[in-house]
């Protein structure tokens, strides 16, 4: 075989070269992270599409049911709760007011149980206490199952780890493409598609004209669903930590019977309600003996209505035997870097039109992954016909 | 803006946070800010073919 050299390889200034190296090194980084992510990057930003309208998917199919917000008798609910599952503890009660207006959610699980892995839920009118329909397993609902893909890879907690390393090849992959943008496009005006150069021009130019209007929200979304992978650790580490120290300051405080505590959750949320910022309200309430609380304390979670309120979160411990507000927790601010990457990953925060704006940027995204896995393989195979060319002329 | 048009595209992220921080006429802004980049783009590219 004959190697030739290229007909001019002159060794550039140090500025140059220093400049190309970089280039090349962005170059390098671009093709392979985002080779090496395509696949699992498009299983993402297809279930990804599905699943901002998991709310409007899961009320047609009558997973999540509907009811009218009016008054809240959380009291009500209580009774009929014990009523109907007398064999069961409850984890923790939570609300919606924009997502699932008028409805309560109780996670129920049996009395020996701590965490929330084997839990299940039931819905109920927060004005009548009425059980609702529709407390299906959601893991076993189509949204779940998808969830449970996008989220985990269908492997817990390591599946989640395993997705933000895949937002972390995407964020390199995003920042690389900063690089190696400009020399591409220098001679070319933005929004030109050369259509009669052939193939590869084409899908080029339309890789970099979509892949930059729609970069600012794929870093948006890769750089919070990195975050929102190390959810999980975060947690570990807040009780770890935080809430060990509380608990360990409380040992001394009798364990209550987790179920049937001597003060009612609605007047624990009442006492921790009483303390909240005005425009503050109930998120969730987390029941005593639990992974998330002392033996003898009830966390009640509260957010704000407006703003980057409605996605931050306060916690108060409120005592179990008692019923007076013990102290109120600050969350360390990992954890609500976690809250608030939620709705910028979710796009779940301004209603249909931004939920149209995510689609239409996760669908573009998708395009612009599988046109790029093209282009990469296309190059390859042009090299390969080249090579196999060059062979035969030797 | 001559190959500085991904710059102009992290206006996006820009405008998702001022949705997100923000409330009423702020969230209006936000998505106009959010959706500019999209529209700058289809713009661009209807004018390059109208001059072909």
């Amino acid at each position: 075989m004959i190697r030739t050299a290229p007909a001019a390889r002159a060794t550039p200034p140090p500025a140059d070269r220093r400049r190309s190296r970089w280039f090349r090194l962005s170059l390098w980084l671009h093709r392979w992270t985002s080779v090496v992510a395509t696949i699992p990057f498009c299983i993402l930003c297809l279930t990804g599409t599905v699943l901002i309208f998991h709310n409007e998917i899961d009320t047609a199919l009558g997973i999540t049911p509907a009811a009218q917000a009016g008054e809240s008798r959380v009291a009500a609910c209580l009774q009929t709760l014990a009523r109907e599952v007398p064999d069961q503890r409850v984890l923790s009660l939570g609300v919606d007011p924009i997502g699932h207006p008028g409805v309560l959610l109780a996670v129920v699980a049996d009395p020996k149980e701590t965490g929330f892995d084997h839990a299940r839920l039931i819905y109920f009118n927060l004005e009548t206490g009425q059980r609702l329909q529709g407390d299906e397993d959601p893991d076993h609902t189509f949204t779940g199952f998808l969830l449970k893909l996008h989220a985990e890879w269908f492997l817990g907690p390591v599946g989640r780890l395993l997705g933000a390393f895949i937002g972390l090849l995407v964020v390199i992959s995003l920042l690389s493409s900063l690089v190696i943008y400009a020399p591409y496009m220098k001679k070319l005006a933005f929004g030109t598609i050369r259509r009669t150069r052939g193939a590869r021009l084409t899908q080029l130019d339309l890789h970099n004209l979509v892949g930059a209007v729609v970069i600012g929200w794929a870093l948006t979304v890769s750089v919070t669903g990195f975050l929102i992978g190390f959810s999980d650790v975060a947690v570990i580490a807040w009780q770890l930590t935080d809430l060990a120290k509380v608990r360990q300051e409380f040992a001394s405080t009798p364990a209550v019977d987790v179920r049937h505590p001597p003060v009612s959750a609605d007047r624990a949320i009442e006492a921790a309600l009483a303390r909240t910022p005005p425009g503050w309200g109930l998120s969730s309430v987390i029941f005593p003996g639990t992974d998330y609380t002392t033996p003898g304390h009830y966390g009640v979670l509260t957010m704000g209505s407006t703003g980057l309120d409605a996605r931050r979160v306060n916690a108060t411990l409120v005592d179990a035997t008692t019923g007076q507000v013990t102290r109120q927790l600050a969350l360390p601010s990992y954890l609500q870097a976690v809250f608030v990457s939620e709705p910028l990953h979710f796009g779940d925060y301004g209603g249909l039109p931004l939920k149209l704006l995510w689609t239409t940027c996760s669908l573009l995204t998708l395009f612009i992954v599988g046109n790029g896995a093209w282009l990469f393989f296309d190059r390859r195979r042009s090299r390969t016909l080249a090579r196999e060319d060059l062979d035969e002329v030797a | 803006m001559k190959s500085r048009e991904p710059w102009l595209g992290l206006a996006s992220a820009a405008g998702l946070v001022v949705m997100l921080i923000g409330d009423g006429a702020l969230d209006v802004v936000g998505l106009l800010i959010a959706i500019a980049p999209l529209a700058y783009g289809l713009a661009a590219t209807i004018r390059r073919r109208e001059r072909r």
